[in-house]
């Protein structure tokens, strides 16, 4: 349970981005937001978080909408890549590649967690 | 109504940190490992048997994390004078260390007296993995009576790790457990970790991992 202390985060970014192009808080309508599979965000959490904190900050309207992305593998062998929708325990689940069987992956994506854009209202 | 272009990463703050504390350990040529794995899995036991057996041997400082209470260092002091608690119900119960935590606590300790820095992060499998704080390695501990399921259910922690140490294993002979099964959990979701099986109580693999601990001081 992380997603509170990452949303105090978010929202201290924000203020700081709003502040620097001199817009009014209170303009702000949306915020855009990439989440990393590997950073194991429940983005439901996350959104409960930064809601409760940006009514907080001053920012009654903002939405936030979260995308997740998915962890990206390339096999350090053959070089396929792969693009898991989960990160998590699948009886299945391995990382070993799917065509060449050898078991040396490198994690390409899913790790990231950005602010990607915000909206504000004219 | 305006769409503004900002991209920025949210862990950046915490990373600038980390990688300031560890430029400080390379200043004075301190390795650092973190510790993490599931709340009971054997961190302070085990550290218990290593402070013991480095003893005059290597110098060594440890940071604890706990939520609350000064248990573990408590357990920690009579094998090592450097030993320093955090508490991180003083900044809302965190539950992972975070880098600025770090920085502070190393103004605990006379650094040029140090060669190797062990952080005990807060018992949890999930948020730890997300935060750097500086240390060179991420040694996962993982007990026998978890389960041989644990890596796949914690795949990101798993994966993160250097070194995955297996503890506990005097419990083998009362537990049903497939030995095969963890170690080809383990490399279904980790390959390049060094896998070192242990137990603090009877000592079994404890040489192996006091060479780990002294080897990786000597390559850094």
């Amino acid at each position: 349970m992380h997603e509170m202390g990452l949303a105090a985060n978010v929202i201290d970014i924000v203020l700081a981005e709003l502040e620097k192009r001199n817009i009014d808080k209170s303009r702000l309508t949306a915020v855009k937001i990439t989440a990393g599979k590997m950073m194991q965000i429940v983005p439901e959490s996350l959104k409960f978080g930064l809601e409760i904190a940006s009514r907080a900050a001053g920012m009654p309207k903002a939405e936030f909408i979260i995308t997740e992305a998915p962890l990206k593998i390339r096999c350090g062998s053959c070089g396929r890549e792969e693009c898991m929708r989960r990160a998590s325990g699948a009886e299945e689940f391995s990382m070993a590649c799917k065509k060449c069987g050898a078991n040396t992956p490198q994690i390409t994506g899913g790790r990231e967690f950005t602010i990607d854009s915000i909206d504000v209202a004219d | 109504m305006a769409e503004i272009e900002i991209a920025k990463d949210i862990m950046e703050e915490n990373d600038e940190i980390a990688k300031e504390v560890n430029g400080i350990l390379n200043s004075k040529n301190i390795y650092c490992i973190n510790i993490i794995s599931s709340p009971g899995a054997g961190k302070t036991t085990l550290l218990e048997k290593t402070l013991a057996r480095l003893k005059g041997k290597l110098d060594c400082a440890v940071i604890e994390g706990d939520i609350s209470t000064p248990i573990d260092r408590d357990r920690l002091l009579p094998h090592c004078d450097r030993v320093y608690q955090i508490n991180t119900d003083t900044f809302g119960g965190d539950c992972h260390l975070s880098a600025f935590m770090i920085k502070d606590a190393l103004k605990e300790f006379d650094l040029d007296k140090i060669k190797l820095l062990i952080i005990e992060n807060v018992g949890n499998l999930i948020c730890p993995a997300d935060f750097e704080i500086g240390e060179h390695s991420k040694v996962l501990l993982y007990s026998l009576t978890e389960g041989e399921d644990k890596p796949l259910k914690y795949p990101v922690s798993f994966n993160v790790a250097d070194v995955i140490v297996v503890t506990k294993m005097d419990l083998l002979a009362h537990l049903e457990v497939d030995m095969a099964k963890i170690r080809e959990n383990i490399a279904k979701v980790n390959a390049r970790a060094r896998v070192i099986f242990i137990s603090s109580k009877s000592g079994e693999g404890l040489n192996e991992w006091i060479d780990y601990l002294t080897t990786a001081k000597k390559s850094n």
